[in-house]
C-alpha cells in the first residue's frame, strides 16, 4: 500500500508538473503576440466583432440592414425582405439577405443564423491575422489545462483523504501512512495553488468567462474575443470618436450593444429574448413596447457570461467549467 | 356611408410601417388573420388612435349554393365588435362546395336562379352581423357557360333585393377586363355606385396575356384611370390599396397611397 500511494503521489506531481509547465507556455504565446501599434481603420462590423463577438456582428448588421431599407422590422421581432430594397456586396450583409425568406424571420434566430456563419468566421480570421485579436485556440489550450489541473487536484485530495482513513482505521503503524498522506495533501495543495495562480493570469489576461461545450456541440466561439494592444486601443478610438447619440444607430449597436437601440426604433427590445414585447396600446407612437432597460446590452454583445466557448476539441468534454475564469474585460461588458 | 379617406390594408408584416405612415385614414384587416379576443398589438396601438377599421373576410362563401356557416358569420361578427368596424366586408364569391374547399375566390355561376340563393345567404349573413355587409367584385379567370348577367347586373341585383354595400375593386374590373374582355368602365356604368362602400386598388403582374392580381406590385396606370373613371361617377367613401407580399419600402407604399389620391383628385390623365 505504501509503494502504491508513493507511485501515485510522483505520478500526480509529475501530471501537475507538466500541466503548470503547459499553461506557463500558453500564457507566453499569448503575451508574445506581435500587435502593431499603428490604430487600423477598422469598418463597422470589424469594430462590432472587437466589441462583441459574431453576435454583436449580427445584431450590428440587422440594425443597419434596417436603417437603410433593405429589411423591415415588424412587432414581435420579426424581420422580412424589403422587394427592391438596397443590396450588399459585404459578405455579412449577403448571409443576412439570402437567411431572411419573404415569410420573415426572427431575429433571434437570425443572430444565431449569422453568428455561426462562414462569412463570420472568416471576419474573425482576418482580424487574428491583422493581430486585433487574441487567437482563441491558445484560449482554449489554457482552458483545457486548467480542468487537467483540477482533475489532478480532486485525485490528490481524494489520494490524502484516503491516507487519512488507513492511518485511523487500518490499524498499521501510524508513520507509515502519515508520511504519503502529508506528502499527497501537500502535492494537492501545490495544485490548488497553481489553479489559482492560472485563474488569476487568465482574468488578468481579459479572458471572458467560457463554458467547455459538449463535444457534440458546435465548435465554434460566439464569445466576444480579447483584443489585443492595437484591438483595444482601435475601440477605445472608436468609442470616443463616437458622439453618444449623434452617430449612425448601426455603428452605436456596434460598439456599445442593441442596448443603445431608443423606443423609438424598429428594433427595440428585440435582441432581448427575456423580455418579450407587452402590448402597450397607450404609447403613442406605438413603436416596439416593451420593459426592457434601455441600458441593457441585450442578449447580446454584453451578457458574455452567457457565451459558450468552442473549446472542446480534445478536452475532457461533459461541459465542464473552463476553470472559472472571470472578467469580460475584452468586450462591452 | 360615412368618409373613410384613404387606407391600406393592415398586415403583420406592415404593422411598423403603417403605425408611422402619415396619411392613412382607415385599416382594413383580413379577418381570417386575426383572433377578436386576442388583437395584435399593432392594431390595438392603431385603433386607439381612432383608426376606423374594417374586418375582410375571404372564406364565408356567400356565392355557394350552401348557407354561410354560422360559425365563420360568428367570426365576422366577433371581429367587427373586438375591431369597433363600421361595416363587414366580404367577397361575392364561390369558395367551397360540399365539403370541398376551392383554395380561390372563384366567380358566382350568374343566373337568376343563382341570384335567389345568393340573395338569400346574403340576408343571413347581414342577420347575423352586428354592422352593415358589403361585397366586393372578384378577379376571376373564367367565366362560367350559363352566365344570365354580367357581374355588374348581378350585383346590382343583389344590392336591390338585399341592400347589401358594395366594395368595387378596380383592380378585379381591370383583371376582368384583360383576361375576358368584359369592359370595365361598362361596369362602373351599371353598378349602384350610391351604395358604394369603399374602393380596392392594387398592383398585379402581367404574364403570357393573363394579368395576375397578385397585390404585389404598384397598381398599372390603368387601374388608377379605372379609379378617375369611378371617382367621376360617385365619391367614394374610402379607397384602400391592397399589398399582400414582396412589400416594397415605405417610399413606395407611401407613393402608392399619393398616387391614390391624384387620381381621386383627377390630376392624372
Amino acid at each position: 500500500m505504501d509503494l502504491a500511494l508513493l507511485i501515485l503521489a510522483v505520478a500526480l506531481a509529475a501530471v501537475a508538473g507538466h500541466i503548470t509547465h503547459s499553461i506557463r507556455r500558453a500564457l507566453t504565446a499569448l503575451r508574445a503576440i506581435r500587435t502593431s501599434d499603428r490604430s487600423p481603420d477598422l469598418g463597422h462590423y470589424e469594430l462590432a466583432y472587437l466589441a462583441g463577438g459574431p453576435r454583436r456582428v449580427a445584431e450590428t448588421a440587422i440594425v443597419l440592414l434596417t436603417e437603410v431599407g433593405a429589411l423591415r422590422a415588424s412587432r414581435g421581432g420579426n424581420v422580412y425582405p424589403v422587394a427592391g430594397g438596397p443590396r450588399s456586396d459585404d459578405p455579412i450583409d449577403e448571409v443576412v439577405l439570402s437567411a431572411v425568406l419573404p415569410s420573415g424571420a426572427s431575429v433571434l434566430s437570425l443572430r444565431e443564423q449569422i453568428a455561426r456563419s462562414r462569412a463570420m468566421e472568416r471576419l474573425g480570421q482576418r482580424l487574428t491575422e491583422r493581430g486585433l485579436i487574441r487567437p482563441d485556440d491558445l484560449f482554449c489550450d489554457v482552458d483545457r489545462l486548467s480542468v487537467r489541473l483540477r482533475m489532478t487536484t480532486a485525485l490528490a485530495f481524494t489520494g490524502a483523504v484516503l491516507s487519512g482513513l488507513l492511518l485511523l482505521f487500518a490499524g498499521t503503524t501510524p508513520m507509515r501512512v502519515a508520511a504519503p498522506a502529508l506528502f499527497l495533501a501537500t502535492i494537492a495543495l501545490m495544485v490548488y495553488a497553481g489553479t489559482l495562480l492560472s485563474v488569476r493570469a487568465r482574468a488578468a489576461s481579459h479572458r471572458p468567462a467560457a463554458t467547455l461545450t459538449p463535444k457534440s456541440a458546435p465548435r465554434r466561439t460566439l464569445a466576444a474575443p480579447v483584443p489585443a494592444q492595437a484591438g483595444r486601443r482601435a475601440l477605445e478610438d472608436a468609442r470616443r470618436e463616437l458622439p453618444r447619440g449623434g452617430a449612425e444607430l448601426h455603428l452605436s449597436v456596434a460598439l456599445h450593444g442593441p442596448g443603445r437601440l431608443s423606443r423609438t426604433s424598429d428594433l427595440y427590445g428585440a435582441f432581448d429574448p427575456a423580455k418579450p414585447v407587452p402590448s402597450s396600446p397607450a404609447r403613442p407612437r406605438g413603436r416596439r413596447s416593451g420593459a426592457s432597460s434601455g441600458g441593457s446590452g441585450g442578449g447580446g454583445g454584453g451578457s458574455c457570461a452567457s457565451y459558450v466557448s468552442s473549446c472542446s476539441s480534445g478536452s475532457s468534454g461533459g461541459g465542464g467549467s473552463c476553470g472559472g475564469g472571470g472578467g469580460c474585460g475584452g468586450g462591452g461588458c | 356611408m360615412a368618409g373613410l379617406g384613404v387606407g391600406i390594408g393592415w398586415r403583420t408584416e406592415l404593422d411598423l410601417t403603417i403605425e408611422r405612415m402619415a396619411g392613412v385614414e382607415f385599416l382594413e384587416v383580413v379577418a381570417e388573420n386575426v383572433h377578436p379576443g386576442r388583437l395584435p398589438e399593432s392594431l390595438q396601438v392603431l385603433r386607439a388612435r381612432g383608426l376606423p377599421m374594417i374586418p375582410h373576410g375571404v372564406s364565408l362563401g356567400v356565392g355557394g349554393a350552401e348557407r354561410p356557416s354560422p360559425a365563420r358569420l360568428a367570426h365576422l361578427a366577433a371581429c367587427a365588435q373586438a375591431l369597433d368596424a363600421p361595416l363587414v366586408s366580404e367577397h361575392l364569391a364561390f369558395v367551397r362546395g360540399g365539403g370541398v374547399e376551392a383554395g380561390h375566390l372563384l366567380p358566382v355561376p350568374r343566373t337568376r336562379e343563382s341570384l335567389r340563393v345568393v340573395a338569400e345567404n346574403v340576408r343571413r349573413a347581414q342577420d347575423a352581423l352586428p354592422v352593415p355587409l358589403v361585397l366586393e367584385n372578384v378577379a376571376a379567370l373564367f367565366g362560367w357557360p350559363d352566365d344570365e348577367l354580367t357581374e355588374a347586373q348581378f350585383l346590382a341585383e343583389l344590392v336591390e333585393r338585399t341592400g347589401v354595400g358594395l366594395l368595387v375593386d378596380v383592380a378585379n374590373l381591370h383583371t376582368n377586363q384583360v383576361n375576358l374582355g368584359l369592359p370595365a368602365v361598362a361596369a362602373l356604368d351599371t353598378l349602384p355606385l350610391e351604395h358604394l362602400a369603399y374602393v380596392h386598388v392594387a398592383g398585379g403582374q402581367e404574364h403570357g396575356g393573363l394579368w395576375h392580381d397578385t397585390h404585389t406590385a404598384v397598381a398599372p396606370q390603368a387601374v388608377l384611370d379605372l379609379l378617375a373613371e369611378l371617382c367621376a361617377r360617385a365619391t367614394p367613401p374610402g379607397v384602400l390599396l391592397e399589398w399582400d407580399g414582396a412589400y416594397p419600402s415605405d417610399a413606395v407604399l407611401a407613393g402608392e397611397l399619393t398616387r391614390i389620391r391624384a387620381a381621386m383628385a383627377g390630376a392624372l390623365r
